[in-house]
């Protein structure tokens, strides 16, 4: 069974202001230091909800779908064409796994940001937007992993390459306090 | 420094007031001497209660609750080292299953640390109240190479967990395991297919 063990996190800003405090990084709200960046794009947000995976009771329907997308990943290898490979790997992304599928959940997790660095990689970083969005929306609840940490790297790349800068900080920042939890759970 | 003394009629009014009979001769000589404070699981458990004081879990999920007793584990790990060691030794203790000391991780942790503070900095406070990284109501402003730089650090992190496979390689081994976990008899009657 998928044990889920939300994390609020209400502490970030109280951390970002105590070290934009302490080191006299953090910028005025006024817009006479703005970078490029910094003018176009959506709020900043960078709420984070987690939830420990585990991989569940193994079922049939599990079976078929991790082997779906297995045999998807497998295609994409063979597709020269970026654009035909993302749509290989976005056909698969179609099918949703089964609920409380832990296995199943992370496979999702990285067709998903396979699918993206592609359309990246095929110069689409709106394409790439489309697809991570909805799956790492902030008020989603996303799992303690790598795959969901890469995610936001990428929903962070697509969003700088089209300008939203305010989704690219906040994705950077989502991915990082993932990936702080991913190295302390880590160590032995 | 004076230690402060015994008050041994008020140990034995609060011990009757507990229902309790009063110090016995062994536990007189321990208290006069001092050596509770001193015996092991006694200092632990006043030294763990001493540090947990700060931190207040109530509204922690479990793996939050689990980490943070994690930090407490390794203070109280430090603790020891300094006590075993003497008022000037900064060697850590032995810590079985604790974090820090020793690990080729700790640079990373390290590092780490800069970088997510850096980035962390980046989060704008509006002067008239409202708190920066505080949900879609938050305002920020970012300068580009900093978005830049952070971008670098998350995707250098990225790398140094990476397992080394491919998607594809990762997904087969994943159906493998799948199969493995799997009854053979619910794997065979799933790719039986009717013939």
């Amino acid at each position: 069974m998928t044990r889920r063990a939300h994390l609020g996190r209400p502490w970030i800003a109280a951390l970002a202001l105590a070290l934009g405090l302490s080191f006299g990084l953090a910028a005025c709200t006024d817009d006479s230091g703005l970078g490029e960046a910094g003018e176009v794009g959506s709020e900043l947000d960078a709420r984070l909800e987690t939830h420990v995976v585990l991989p569940g009771a193994p079922s049939a329907e599990g079976l078929a779908y991790v082997r779906a997308v297995a045999t998807a990943h497998a295609k994409a290898d063979a597709e020269p064409d970026l654009g035909a490979r993302a749509s290989v790997l976005e056909r698969a992304l179609e099918q949703a796994p089964p609920a409380d599928d832990g296995s199943a959940e992370l496979l999702r997790y990285n067709l998903a940001a396979r699918a993206a660095q592609t359309r990246l990689d095929a110069d689409q970083p709106e394409r790439a937007l489309t697809l991570l969005q909805p799956l790492l929306a902030p008020e989603r609840s996303l799992p303690v992993d790598r795959a969901s940490a890469r995610g936001l790297v990428l929903l962070g790349d697509a969003a700088a390459r089209t300008g939203d800068a305010n989704l690219a900080m906040g994705s950077y920042a989502r991915a990082l306090e993932i990936l702080t939890m991913l190295l302390e759970e880590v160590e032995p | 420094m004076s230690e402060p003394k015994l008050d041994l009629s008020a140990i034995e009014r609060e011990l009757a007031e507990l229902g309790e009979d009063g110090p016995s001769a062994e536990e007189l000589a321990l208290l006069e001497g001092g050596a509770v404070e001193h015996s092991g699981p006694v200092a632990s458990v006043v030294l763990l209660s001493e540090l947990s004081q700060p931190h207040a879990f109530d509204d922690l999920s479990e793996l939050e609750t689990h980490r943070g007793w994690r930090k407490v584990e390794a203070r109280l790990g430090d603790e020891a080292a300094k006590r075993a060691g003497g008022p000037g030794s900064t060697e850590p203790a032995s810590k079985p299953g604790g974090a820090g000391s020793g690990s080729p991780r700790r640079w990373l942790y390290a590092a780490f640390g800069v970088a997510a503070a850096a980035a962390l900095t980046l989060i704008v406070v509006d002067p008239n109240g409202n708190e920066g990284n505080q949900g879609s109501e938050a305002s920020a402003s970012v300068d580009a190479e900093e978005l830049a730089a952070m971008g670098k650090e998350a995707r250098g992190l990225l790398d140094a967990i990476d397992d080394g496979k491919t998607d594809t390689e990762r997904a087969q081994a994943m159906l493998a395991d799948y199969e493995a976990r799997l009854s053979p008899s619910d794997a065979g009657d799933d790719n039986r297919g009717g013939g």
